[in-house]
């Protein structure tokens, strides 16, 4: 008995933090959001899904015949099931280092605007410029004008709050 | 050690012999020879080296062997002499040790119809084959050659010469008589120019390039000689054992009679200029009954004849003159070369004595009127004037007025025989001069394409006294050396580099120094020389002084007083120098340099010998009628300088071998004694040192000596070929070639131009190509299919190519995809979560204000008024929230509002309280107010927890902050470590440096005393060389007799030894003395002050220098290690990379012993027992990506025992564990200390015990190390105690 009403708690308020995060993009009150926001959610809540990853959620969430809309009672379930089943977890701080190495073949430590720009809106699941000019606003040292992206790394984990 | 294989020793007569290693000293290696058992000997280690395993075997090219030392070379040579195979190759130089006695067959016609068009390395190495070299390259290359025969005085330059001329007449000429003029032309030049020595008899007195001219259809069209530096002071006086020009005594022995009787000669005795070497005659037994009694000489009568298979004085007049005929030279000609010869010898036989009259002059000997006759009949000079310019001089001067007066200066005794010694080398200088003259008028050419030259030119000399011509002669040969070096070592080393072969680099002695010495402007010696001749009283004495003065710091130059050889010690600072050159130091004497750098007769004999009325007189000195009037005019004494003149001839005939391609022929001398059989080794080793053999071999070892442009290769053989693959473009062509032989690909390198091949191995590839067609046509099949193969293989690897592109660029896309799918949430949850927590809040506050409004509908007064207060605090909740959601509102933002929503929310509850107080509705309000305050409370508590959560964010980034530091910190320390690295390194690389220096230095003493000790074995007694007495080596006990012990052996009753060591705990005052020698100590001294010594530190000490002497093994084995294979490692790279640098460290420190500071011996005794353990990779972690194909990584296991290694384990991916135990492996184990191996300051090598142990035991360490313990192998450590104990 007290497993199953600790098990019913934990569905509770993850359900409760699904329902606060669909809100605010609820704009109508009515219980839908526009299908281009989906991402924009999952991510909220803490989620790492890549774009091939969100766009397989989408196919399932949407409609047989697409509105362009996601209907709560449709995206509860599903998103329920994405959290506590702890999918698109983050990568450990080292692979990300990694990652950054990948690109630094000097292994220099850091890398320049441009340098990081040119692959990140190129390859993989290219940014868009907007997106590009976001990331580079938060991790571009202003006085070197390089990013040290080691300590980039470490803030984006300091903010992990879940 | 090395498991007793033999080795070659330095051995005094023999050069090497045969020994094997029984110890290890400091610097040196103890020696017992093979066939002298128990007489060991010290050698140094770097003059060790191993043997071939058959040391009877002998190749046709040195390069062949195994190992390519001075010992094996030497070796090979001594083999083949005994065999009477007088030729060997290393790579395309050929040595040839002169035979003297005829080999049959060696230079017949038949012989020389072989080696036409045949490579190098096809036929037994010949002087034939590399004239054939020589044609082939002239011919294929369109570029003129030459053949450079060098040798010290005796060894067949000369023969040698002679066969190459032979050859390229024989084979390449246009069957006219011009060939076999070139051919003729040497036994006349040799009766003119050659002489009997010491060491030679028939020594060339002056070198010659020999140059055969070649039209464009490559035939013989005429040739060409040059001639430098005729020794002219021989024609006056020769040693005791030696004799003037040959033609003296040709004419005097084998002239016809009417001859004899015609120009006055009789026997060589009755010539001054002949009485004072020897005068016996060349002659066989046959040729001697030939000669008449009254032309012998006492001397010969006494003694008999001078025996020599070459030298006949009879019969080789008769060869010269037939020789003159075939050159084209008529009677009158002979007789006229004839009579200048006898003119000189009659010359030479007038004498002075002094006048007696007051004006101090001399007159000629009653005794001398027939010689002056004689001689002024035979050069057609006037009797009268030929006395009156030999007793005296003219000099013009302006003096007294009046222009153009002639002075007679009367001349001294002394000084008349000066001026006759000078006109006669002025006459045989200038008959010599025509000679040659005239051979080159035998055999002209309007124009030629290209031509070989042959330099035959005398080798370095020294005698027991050296004088000038010694001088030049060695400078000569100090210019060649350099050439060789410049030729054959660095040009090739640049070759390779261009070519990108990759060979390492040669070092080898610049000698650039000793030329400057010699011939720079001003300060050289040949300037000062010339410097001295022009001042109004030149001395030889002054002229060494200004030497000495000008150059006292030189390194090649010093005094004679600090020669090894007692003769020179005696010759005074003014009258002699010493010059070190590259084969060794030698002593010149500076009397008569001047003299003998003169050029020019004095006024009064040059004008007599220039009006003679004999006309070829006339034009032996018609050159000096056009330098009378300049002298006249100038109104000075005239100088000629012999060196300068040399020098300019010097750099001529550099430039034409620079402009050339180059063989080399190295003629070696096998004994002093000049006879058949005799083979003294360290005279023939001294020689290939000298001559730069010892270099070659060094650059050959890892060099590709012959090549071939591809588009050569590809026209020679495409022939052979079909047209398929004919089409292929030269360089596939030739790789197919090669695949389809099957050739070892460490027997040659594919350059860019080039292919290139180990020695030897071109004519296995050529001997293949030639073969049969049955065999042709098996090649054309695996052509074929290497083809096939090569090109699937391509395609392959381009295909794999691709794939390894994809991969990448899949691997980088993927690093992309997570670093962007990270940013992203981040952004997300950066921009929106603040939104979600917004509207959170804000939806509970409309929650508590839709319960007020509930209360507020319960009121009776104010109702309209309150309810109209909640709709507006209402709607503003609702704008709050919609403004939330549709725009992207800050943390900040987004709380400030909420905070005035629930301020106005407050104010509210006030005012209705306020008007309520009394109504009985009270207990609602007041459930509303508790529940305003749990709202207030909540969101004080997600106030705190934000902050809190930001607390700990500052936490860790105050941690992370600190570890950077701690980082940052560590690369500080890491960077300090660095610099102090570097400075210690170029602080050893300084003293590598000083220590090359150094042993330069060495070499050239060492090169000076073996010079030394052959005159002295020659000629003249050797001080003897103050060896410093061995320091007496206190022993503990009586020295035991050494046994015959292998090394194994050895090691093991060491360990037994040495386990004595923590059993002792008395003190030995002796032990501060012995510990510090016992680099000095023999094995069997350290095994007995082992036995007796009760001393921890000396056994502490024995177990250091035994380690030291394992190092010492293994750095001699490494360095003669056989070629081509690839030894295995036996120890990470790591540490060995590090060891290089100790080990530098510990060889200086050897240098400079320095007293270690006392420790307490209890410290020392713990730290000598610490049990430590290590655990590095094979492949270093940075060194993986180089070659992220192989994943094959090694480990390395080790456990020290204090300071020294107990176990070793090495453990490889695909093959069995190999362990090794101290005493059982030790030949096999790292043989470093602990501390020198760096392993401590490794970081993540050190690991724990049972790390190890597990370790040990899973591969079968337990067992393994048992059984080394029952069968006494092992040497007792703290693993076998551990292990006995576990046992019991």
């Amino acid at each position: 008995m007290a497993d199953k009403y600790n098990a019913e708690n934990i569905i509770i308020e993850t359900q409760k933090r699904i329902g606060n995060a669909f809100d605010v993009f609820d704009h109508e009150s009515n219980k839908t959001v526009d299908v281009r926001e989906i991402g924009t959610i999952i991510r909220s809540l803490g989620c790492f899904p890549s774009e091939a990853e969100l766009h397989d959620i989408i196919s399932e969430l949407e409609e047989e015949e697409p509105t362009g809309f996601v209907r709560y009672e449709k995206f509860l379930p599903t998103m329920t099931k994405i959290l506590l089943e702890r999918k698109f977890r983050p990568i450990t701080e080292d692979l990300l280092i990694q990652a950054f190495e990948v690109l630094d073949q000097q292994k220099k430590g850091h890398l320049e605007p441009a340098e990081l720009a040119k692959y990140l809106t190129q390859e993989g699941e290219p940014f868009t410029q907007e997106e590009m000019d976001e990331m580079l606003s938060a991790a571009v040292d202003p006085d070197k004008n390089v990013i040290f992206y080691k300590d980039f790394v470490s803030m984006m984990t300091y903010d992990d709050t879940r | 050690m090395d498991d007793g294989k033999p080795v070659w020793a330095p051995h005094p007569t023999d050069g090497f012999q045969l020994g094997r290693i029984i110890d290890i000293s400091a610097d040196s290696l103890t020696i017992e020879p093979l066939n002298q058992r128990g007489k060991n000997f010290q050698a140094p280690v770097d003059q060790v080296f191993p043997a071939e395993d058959d040391v009877n075997k002998h190749v046709e090219d040195n390069c062949s062997l195994m190992y390519l030392n001075e010992a094996t070379l030497l070796n090979n040579v001594r083999v083949r002499y005994s065999k009477d195979k007088i030729y060997t190759f290393v790579a395309n130089i050929l040595i040839a040790v002169n035979p003297y006695c005829e080999i049959p067959k060696l230079y017949s016609p038949e012989t020389i119809k072989q080696y036409q068009g045949r490579s190098l390395g096809t036929l037994p190495p010949h002087v034939y084959a590399i004239a054939d070299k020589a044609y082939r390259d002239m011919k294929v290359l369109k570029m003129s050659q030459s053949i450079i025969v060098s040798g010290e005085s005796g060894a067949g330059k000369t023969e040698n010469t002679k066969f190459v001329l032979r050859y390229l007449t024989t084979s390449y000429g246009t069957g006219q008589d011009i060939d076999e003029r070139i051919v003729e032309a040497n036994p006349l030049l040799e009766a003119f120019g050659n002489a009997k020595t010491v060491r030679n008899n028939n020594s060339s007195r002056f070198g010659k390039f020999v140059e055969i001219h070649f039209n464009e259809k490559n035939a013989v069209v005429g040739g060409f000689v040059s001639h430098y530096l005729l020794e002219k002071s021989r024609i006056c006086t020769q040693g005791q054992e030696e004799r003037n020009y040959h033609i003296f005594y040709r004419l005097c022995a084998g002239a016809p009679e009417d001859i004899r009787e015609k120009f006055h000669l009789s026997s060589p005795d009755c010539f001054r200029y002949l009485c004072r070497g020897c005068t016996r005659y060349f002659s066989t037994k046959d040729s001697d009954k030939l000669i008449p009694q009254n032309r012998k000489s006492p001397e010969l009568l006494k003694a008999g004849p001078l025996k020599d298979p070459l030298l006949d004085d009879h019969a080789d007049f008769n060869r010269m003159s037939v020789a003159m005929k075939k050159i084209g030279l008529d009677d009158t000609e002979k007789l006229n070369l004839f009579r200048v010869v006898a003119g000189v010898l009659h010359l030479g036989n007038i004498d002075f004595e002094e006048a007696g009259s007051t004006s101090g002059g001399c007159v000629l000997k009653k005794t001398c009127g027939q010689s002056l006759q004689f001689c002024a009949e035979l050069l057609g000079l006037d009797e009268e004037d030929l006395r009156v310019s030999l007793t005296s001089r003219v000099m013009l001067t302006t003096a007294g007025g009046t222009k153009g007066t002639v002075i007679k200066v009367p001349l001294k005794v002394e000084q008349a025989s000066s001026a006759r010694d000078a006109l006669a080398k002025a006459i045989y200088s200038r008959l010599f001069d025509h000679v040659v003259t005239r051979i080159n008028q035998c055999f002209p050419f309007d124009s030629s394409a290209h031509f070989i030259g042959v330099l035959d030119i005398a080798g370095f000399e020294y005698f027991e006294h050296n004088s000038f011509e010694q001088f030049c002669i060695n400078y000569c040969n100090e210019k060649l050396q350099q050439f060789f070096n410049e030729r054959i070592l660095k040009e090739e080393q640049e070759l390779y580099q261009k070519e990108g072969l990759g060979v390492n680099e040669v070092h080898y002695v610049d000698n650039q120094d000793c030329i400057d010495l010699v011939e720079s402007k001003v300060v050289g010696i040949l300037d000062i020389l010339d410097e001295e001749n022009r001042l109004p009283q030149p001395s030889d004495q002054h002229f060494t002084e200004t030497v000495h003065s000008k150059h006292k710091d030189h390194f090649r130059l010093t005094v004679p007083r600090k020669s090894k050889l007692q003769v020179h010690r005696n010759v005074r600072d003014d009258e002699g120098f010493i010059i070190r050159h590259f084969a060794g130091a030698v002593c010149y004497e500076t009397t008569q340099f001047v003299e003998k750098n003169n050029d020019a007769l004095h006024m009064s004999l040059a004008c007599l010998v220039s009006e003679s009325k004999d006309k070829f007189i006339g034009e032996l000195f018609e050159n000096s009628n056009h330098s009378k009037d300049t002298k006249q005019k100038a109104g000075k004494l005239s100088f000629i300088s012999v060196g300068n003149k040399f020098k300019t001839q010097l750099n001529i005939l550099l430039e034409k071998l620079h402009s050339t391609g180059s063989s080399f022929v190295r003629c070696v001398k096998p004994n002093l004694k000049m006879v058949g059989h005799h083979f003294e080794g360290a005279q023939i080793l001294s020689q290939l040192q000298c001559s730069g053999m010892v270099s070659v071999l060094d650059l050959m070892q890892g060099g590709f000596p012959s090549r071939a442009p591809f588009h050569e290769l590809y026209n020679m053989y495409k022939q052979y070929m079909p047209a398929k693959l004919t089409r292929l473009d030269p360089r596939l062509f030739c790789k197919a070639l090669f695949k389809a032989l099957g050739l070892n690909e460490n027997d040659y390198k594919f350059g860019l131009t080039k292919v290139f091949f180990r020695p030897g191995k071109f004519a296995e590839f050529d001997q293949i190509m030639k073969s049969d067609p049955d065999h042709l046509a098996e090649l054309v099949k695996r052509v074929n299919k290497w083809l096939i193969c090569s090109r699937w293989k391509k395609v392959q690897w381009c295909a794999l190519s691709v794939i390894k592109l994809k991969n990448k660029m899949l691997y980088r896309a993927q690093a992309c995809v997570q670093m962007q799918k990270t940013v992203r949430m981040w952004l997300c949850r950066r921009k929106h979560k603040p939104r979600i927590d917004g509207l959170v809040k804000a939806q509970n506050l409309k929650k508590r204000m839709e319960k007020l409004n509930e209360v507020v509908s319960g009121l009776k007064e104010g109702k309209q008024e309150m309810s109209k207060h909640m709709q507006d605090l209402d709607s503003s909740i609702d704008a709050h929230i919609r403004k939330i959601k549709s725009i992207v509102m800050s943390r900040m933002d987004i709380d400030h509002e909420h905070q005035a929503l629930v301020t106005r929310s407050q104010e509210l509850l006030s005012a209705m309280q306020k008007k309520k107080q009394e109504e009985e509705e009270m207990e609602r309000l007041k459930r509303i107010q508790e529940e305003m305050e749990k709202e207030r409370k909540r969101r004080e508590e997600e106030e705190q927890k934000r902050k809190r959560e930001e607390e700990e964010r500052r936490q860790k980034a105050e941690m992370e902050l600190k570890r950077k530091q701690e980082e940052e910190e560590r690369k500080k320390r890491e960077e300090e470590e660095r610099k102090l690295q570097e400075e210690m390194e170029l602080q050893l690389e300084a003293e590598r440096e000083q220590e090359t220096s150094r042993q330069a230095v060495l070499e050239q003493e060492r090169r000076d005393r073996e010079l030394a000790l052959r005159i002295a074995q020659s000629e003249a007694e050797l001080i003897p060389e103050e060896t410093p007495p061995d320091a007496g080596l206190r022993s503990v006990a009586p020295p035991q007799k050494l046994k015959s012990l292998t090394m194994e052996e050895m090691a093991k009753e060491m360990s037994d030894l040495l386990a004595r060591g923590p059993q002792v705990s008395a003190n030995n005052a002796q032990a501060d003395v012995k510990k510090y020698e016992l680099s000095k100590w023999k094995y069997a001294e350290l095994r007995d002050a082992i036995n007796t010594s009760c001393d921890i530190e000396l056994l502490a000490a024995c177990r250091e220098e035994f380690h030291r002497r394992l190092k010492v093994y293994h750095a001699w084995k490494s360095k003669n290690k056989k070629r081509n294979v690839q030894e295995e490692q036996r120890a990470p790279k790591a540490i060995t990379d590090y060891v290089g640098i100790i080990g530098s460290q510990a060889f200086i420190a050897q240098q400079n012993p320095v007293v270690p500071a006392a420790v307490p011996r209890q410290h020392e005794i713990v730290m000598n027992r610490q049990q430590r353990f290590f655990r590095i990779p094979f492949i270093r972690p940075g060194d993986q990506y180089k070659d992220p194909q192989s994943k094959k990584k090694g480990w390395w296991y080790a456990h020290f025992d204090g300071p020294w290694i107990a176990r070793q384990m090495e453990l490889h991916p695909d093959k069995h564990p190999i362990l090794l135990v101290a005493g059982k492996d030790d030949m096999e184990m790292c043989e470093l200390s602990l501390e020198e191996t760096g392993l401590t300051r490794k970081r993540g090598a050190e690991i724990l015990p049972r790390q190890f142990e597990e370790i040990w035991e899973r591969c079968g360490g337990i067992q393994y190390l048992r059984n080394a313990i029952e069968s006494r192998q092992a040497r007792p450590t703290y693993a076998t105690a551990m292990l006995q104990s576990m046992l019991k």
